[in-house]
């Protein structure tokens, strides 16, 4: 049977570079919209 | 101010403080002991080998990206009858997990296929029916994009998440409306036992991510539209504040 390591590790691999790249996509929108709604609040006085 | 606009704003705080990142670190942890037991424990398969392993990313991968988009329907139609944003919000963030979900379901698919088929790609139904998938929900996100309108936005999205979602039963029983390359469906009672519980644990540790990414994401969309509710409000306040003046 022919040797499909590679085909494997790379299953794996863009598996896991997906979700950390994710991840990280999640946590630069989250501080984003953060600093987005404290500048509306300080632009308007509003409250939370 | 738009039907349906409800008031985001003091839910936002909650949550914004509401982190979900405990379930993030469980659901990698999850991840990453679930592959280990595939890779250390999964026998070979008869024909394909030790490439069978690939299963355990590809399926786990597909099932939720199915799920993502069942949450995307529920909450487009939610919208569509009550119109409110929230569900709006909850469709878009799910589509956005499902879109990534299919993108690697059909790259896993392919690096799978290479050395199984001999090709990269073949216009196989299953394959064909999940890229449309794929391009609709990259069609769904791009229209958010480009529609600056929230209300209309929420709209046309809504529709377009249910016919997305509509393509989801095509695309599970393509394998055996026309059967052709692709397997049939791979679940626990279609494999042999000696996979099942390696499947089993895969599936479970996406599904904590995916519950994880969609909250997250929901959370995200939240906060930006609280930020665009106080900007609007405050606008509308200024202006019957010039009215009254100009009066």
């Amino acid at each position: 049977m022919a040797d499909n390591s590679t085909y494997i590790f790379a299953a794996y691999a863009i598996t896991w570079l997906t979700l950390i790249a994710y991840l990280v996509h999640l946590r630069r929108t989250r501080r984003d919209a953060e600093r987005r709604y404290r500048d509306a609040q300080r632009a308007t006085g509003g409250s939370i | 101010m738009a039907v349906g606009t409800m008031d985001l704003t003091t839910d936002v705080a909650a949550s914004a403080r509401g982190r979900t990142n405990w379930l993030g670190v469980a659901g990698i942890l999850a991840l990453a002991a679930a592959q280990l037991f595939v890779v250390v424990t999964s026998p070979p398969d008869r024909d394909m080998g030790h490439l069978q392993k690939i299963m355990y990313v590809h399926v786990p991968a597909a099932w939720n990206a199915f799920l993502a988009y069942f949450v995307v329907a529920i909450a487009s139609l939610r919208y569509l009858w009550k119109g409110r944003q929230t569900d709006d919000l909850l469709a878009a963030s799910a589509a956005e997990v499902g879109a990534l979900l299919t993108g690697l379901t059909l790259a896993l698919g392919m690096i799978w296929g290479r050395p199984t088929w001999g090709v990269w790609w073949t216009w196989d139904p299953r394959l064909t029916s999940t890229a449309v998938l794929f391009f609709i929900f990259i069609a769904y996100l791009l229209l958010r994009a480009f529609v600056d309108d929230p209300e209309r936005r929420a709209q046309w999205s809504a529709v377009v998440g249910l016919l997305g979602a509509l393509n989801v039963p095509i695309v599970y029983m393509s394998v055996r409306w026309w059967r052709t390359l692709h397997q049939i469906q791979s679940s626990p009672s279609t494999v042999d036992p000696a996979y099942a519980w390696g499947l089993r644990a895969n599936a479970i540790a996406v599904l904590v991510m995916l519950i994880f990414c969609i909250r997250h994401r929901y959370e995200s969309a939240r906060l930006e539209r609280g930020a665009d509710d106080l900007v609007d409000r405050a606008a509308l306040a200024a202006g019957r504040g010039r009215e009254v003046t100009d009066g």
